[in-house]
């Protein structure tokens, strides 16, 4: 099953993914996709955007560099701020997910 | 903002192409990757790639709104373009630009004014804080009591007092201000060079003054060696500096002022003294006004009242409400530049039909397109603001000059040294009210050009719905109506000037008025009698005008109803001297004069109004006693003789009994030759008798009176001048466009055997038919702001008559002819059309 995203966690599916370290945009959308076992389609109509307006926020960083298959590639990595960002979003996500799944066993 | 952020922007700005490219190769490297993809899943090539592109969508557009550089971006994107259409019609550029500012400058010019009086304020230290004092009643403050408010505790932390005086140094008239030693420290006024005055001034023997800026430029030709020179008024003071430029003091008259000098008792006389002080911080005006009634209820007898001194004049809103007609007759005038340009523009977007057709069609947003056409009209309203400035400057310039040859010396002085500079104010108002005209003369050919049945008419679909050329009458009909309406408002000044200019005012050219002081009355008066020159007419009250004086209310013994009038207090000789012959009845005899009997003389007007037959003398007459009843007058008069109507028509004069050597009255003389001469040779021989005297003619008497008018005729003739310009050329560009899109009609009616004549009529025809659509608009709106002018203010109508059938008979006649005239070259030219060459030409 196919989900579409909900607004706001691609922003920190993205910042997760980078935190192993640099990545392109391409290898970004197929590492979602994998590790949600093809659950989660990141479509690159947002994709793209979402990494410039993050890359505003200064939380991550592009660079050009060299792919594995020797094409040249832009490859982004997470900046100190965008730790810190990460790291609260995660805090928030878990509360918020707590929060929902408490209210389906419970309510 | 973070720097990083910042950084981006910047570079997405201005390395535009080297941002697009990195795009593009991000976004090509991750289809490559997709078809590679695709390709390992078993597709072949081309239809792995057609997939990978397919499912790509295109992401461009939001990634370059992410850069949150688009609007600058577009803006550049439109300026660009427009300019290039500029470029390529450079005539339709200019002309558009002249018209918007010819419309700015007018509006600039009277702005300018207004900022100057009402919106700039003094240049002095903390102008918000200065507050002049008064009381709510007569009196005026003296040198002890201003000693007697400084060494009180009040809600002022400094006090200054002047006392203005008129002085005549050369032949020139100006007022020297008598001002308390702190009056330059409280002010924060420095001085140009030389110094200001200090307290201890007071104490030195040596009289000093210190000079205006405006003074010693316009008086003393700039005399850099003017320290220690003295000026030539009866104190013959040492000039010891020159106060800062723009300075002129805070008394109302700072376009006047020749000098300051310490006040001094005996000198001067320190009986009407002009006190402003500084509130404290924290003291509201009320709280003031309730602090310093304790002083004032204590020396006057009334409570206090304070005046702002932010701004020469304070307004509230009720005088702006007032003020509100003056500024929609000027900006009617740039409205309807306004509808001038709208009419090219939409002309300009009819040509360009077929361009912005292709636009939309190819998926142009059409706000988008709207927001291009507004940059258009934009860029042409900021030079258009410019010029507007530019012009208003020369328009000032020139109209102050012309003022001034025409007023008499002692006001034309003033203006002469009157600033009316451009400050950010008055910038900003030309800006704005460019901008504002760029939307008003832009939004509508915008919306026009842009709407969706254009893409039909882009290929050449014209649908019925569509008849541009009804914006386009319905524009040129609304500025016939202006027009129209400008036209009345200057006929109806111009018969009102007619109307004052044979206002009758007696004898007056060879008349001179003198004021004394009491105490000197009886020399000047030795004085006048010995000098064979001068013969001794009349004495009159002491007013500033002897025809515009104060009013009071008068009504018939036994009834309640009070008509209002003025009046004046006259000897006399006045009748005789100023060849006003009694009518009927008989004039004031001596006794009567010197026992200021309860007898009056009025004018035929006001004896009309009061006794309908026809039979005033002996009749007995009530003064109506108010508070502002001067205080010798009786409760009951008996009207002795009737005189011919002067002055005021419409309220008439009651005249009261006086002699030439009761105090407080002026004495009028009569002198042969040339007035100005004789008023200098009068001042200069009683100068030496009464310091304080003072002499007019009465020939300037009249001329400040009448001059406003002449003025407001002026203006208004400019103003009506510029609508029947504006309006000859809207109505000459929208034929001489419909001639042109109907050529191919008229090829053809030509053809069918229409005579030139005929067609020619065709446009003559539409023409005025724009004429009487504006006129019946035009008409009962005048006719009601007239009524409703009538009613506001009855004083307007004794000069004034606003509903006046001979003006709108003369407008209509005039906006007739002026459409058919402006058709004339449209219509020849369509009579001009050759059928044959017009029909081959598609």
């Amino acid at each position: 099953m196919r989900q579409d995203l909900l607004q706001g966690t691609l922003d920190l599916l993205i910042l997760r993914t980078l935190q192993a370290g640099p990545l392109h945009g391409w290898a970004i959308s197929e590492r979602i996709q994998q590790i949600s076992q093809d659950v989660l389609q990141v479509n690159q109509g947002s994709l793209y955007p979402a990494l410039h307006r993050l890359e505003h926020q200064a939380w991550i960083k592009a660079e050009w560099g060299v792919s594995d298959l020797g094409r040249r590639a832009r490859f982004y990595k997470l900046t100190a701020a965008g730790r810190k960002q990460l790291e609260l979003e995660t805090k928030s996500w878990d509360q918020l997910t707590e929060a929902i799944g408490r209210i389906m066993r419970l309510a | 903002m973070n720097a990083q952020d910042l950084w981006l922007r910047l570079r997405a700005l201005f390395l535009r192409d080297k941002v697009e490219q990195e795009l593009g190769d991000e976004l090509d490297f991750h289809i490559e990757m997709q078809t590679g993809k695709n390709i390992a899943a078993g597709m072949n090539e081309e239809n792995a790639r057609r997939h990978a592109r397919l499912h790509f969508g295109r992401p461009e557009e939001a990634c370059r709104d992410e850069r949150r550089i688009n609007f600058f971006e577009t803006l550049w994107q439109d300026v660009q373009y427009a300019l290039r259409g500029f470029r390529k019609t450079p005539m339709f550029a200019l002309v558009v630009v002249a018209t918007i500012a010819v419309g700015l400058a007018v509006n600039t010019a009277v702005f300018t004014a207004f900022n100057a009086v009402a919106l700039r304020p003094y240049d002095v230290r903390n102008p918000n804080e200065l507050y002049a004092l008064g009381v709510r009643g007569p009196h005026s403050f003296t040198l002890a009591e201003y000693e007697d408010l400084r060494s009180q505790q009040t809600p002022f932390s400094d006090v200054i007092g002047s006392e203005d005086k008129v002085y005549e140094i050369d032949g020139r008239r100006g007022v020297g201000l008598s001002v308390t030693g702190n009056y330059f420290e409280m002010l924060g006024v420095g001085a140009a060079f030389g110094r200001t005055l200090v307290p201890s001034d007071a104490a030195n023997r040596e009289p000093v003054v210190v000079l205006s800026h405006a003074a010693w430029r316009t008086w003393f030709a700039a005399d850099p060696g003017i320290l220690g020179k003295r000026l030539s008024t009866p104190e013959n003071p040492i000039v010891v500096g020159v106060a800062r430029e723009g300075f002129g003091g805070l008394e109302g008259d700072e376009a006047n002022v020749i000098f300051w000098q310490p006040i001094k008792i005996g000198l001067q006389r320190g009986i009407d003294l002009y006190i402003v002080g500084r509130l404290k911080p924290g003291i509201g005006k009320a709280q003031a006004q309730a602090g310093l009634s304790v002083w004032t209820q204590h020396v006057a007898g009334y409570p206090a009242y304070l005046r702002s001194r932010e701004t020469r004049l304070q307004f509230d809103i009720n005088d702006l409400l007032g003020m509100s007609p003056i500024a929609v007759i000027f900006s009617l005038v740039l409205v309807m530049a306004c509808a001038n340009v709208t009419n090219m523009m939409l002309a300009r977007a009819m040509s360009r039909q077929r361009e912005i057709g292709i636009r939309l069609s190819l998926g142009a947003a059409r706000g988008r397109l709207i927001r291009q056409l507004l940059t258009e009209s934009t860029l042409l309203a900021v030079p258009a603001a410019l010029l507007g400035i530019a012009i208003s400057r020369v328009a000032i310039r020139a109209s102050l000059y012309v003022l001034i040859s025409v007023l008499p010396p002692e006001v034309a002085g003033a203006l002469a040294m009157f600033s009316l500079p451009v400050d950010w104010r008055v910038f900003g108002f030309t800006m704005a009210a460019g901008v504002g005209s760029a939307i008003l003369f832009g939004l509508l050919p915008a919306l026009q050009a842009t709407r969706p049945s254009v893409v039909q008419a882009a290929r050449g679909d014209f649908g019925n719905e569509y008849r541009p050329s009804r914006l386009r009458n319905g524009l040129v009909a609304f500025q016939i109506t202006i027009c129209a309406l400008l036209l009345i408002v200057a006929g109806v000044t111009l018969r009102g000037v007619i109307r004052s200019g044979s206002q009758d005012f007696g004898r007056v050219h060879d008349v001179l008025r003198i004021a004394v002081t009491d105490s000197s009355r009886a020399t000047v008066l030795a004085q006048l009698e010995s000098d064979p020159t001068v013969r001794v007419v009349a004495a009159v009250g002491y007013s500033r005008y002897v025809w515009a004086g104060e009013t009071i209310q008068v009504a018939l013994p036994d009834s309640s109803r009070e008509y209002r009038t003025r009046y004046q207090y006259t000897s006399p000789e006045f009748f005789t001297g100023l060849d006003l012959p009694v009518l009927q009845g008989r004039n004031f005899t001596k006794e009567e004069a010197a026992s200021k009997a309860p007898v009056a003389i009025v004018t035929l007007a006001l004896a009309q109004q009061l006794w309908p037959d026809g039979a005033a003398s002996g009749r007995s007459l009530r003064i109506v006693q108010q508070w502002n009843t001067p205080r010798p007058l009786p409760v009951s008069m008996t009207v002795v003789g009737v005189v011919r109507d002067t002055g005021d028509r419409l309220r008439g004069h009651i005249y009261f009994p006086t002699a030439v050597n009761d105090p407080g009255r002026a004495i009028l003389v009569r002198t042969p030759g040339d007035p100005a001469q004789a008023r200098r040779r009068i001042l200069a021989n009683l100068t030496a008798l009464d310091d304080d005297v003072k002499v007019w003619s009465l020939r300037d008497d009249v001329s400040t009176f009448t001059t406003p008018i002449q003025i407001i005729l002026w203006v208004t003739s400019t103003l009506a001048g510029l609508a029947l310009v504006l309006t000859v050329s809207g109505i000459y560009g929208v034929l001489a466009y419909v001639v042109a899109q109907r050529r191919k009609e008229i090829g053809i009616r030509m053809a069918l055997g229409a005579s030139a004549g005929k067609v020619a009529a065709i446009v003559m025809k539409q023409s005025l038919r724009l004429a009487v659509r504006g006129l019946a608009i035009a008409m009962p709106i005048a006719w009601g702001i007239g009524r409703v002018l009538d009613s506001m203010v009855p004083d307007l109508k004794e000069m004034f008559r606003s509903i006046d059938p001979v003006v709108y008979l003369a407008v209509a006649l005039a906006v007739l002819i002026v459409c058919l005239a402006a058709s004339y070259i449209p219509s020849r030219r369509a009579a001009g059309v050759d059928p044959a060459l017009t029909l081959r030409h598609d």
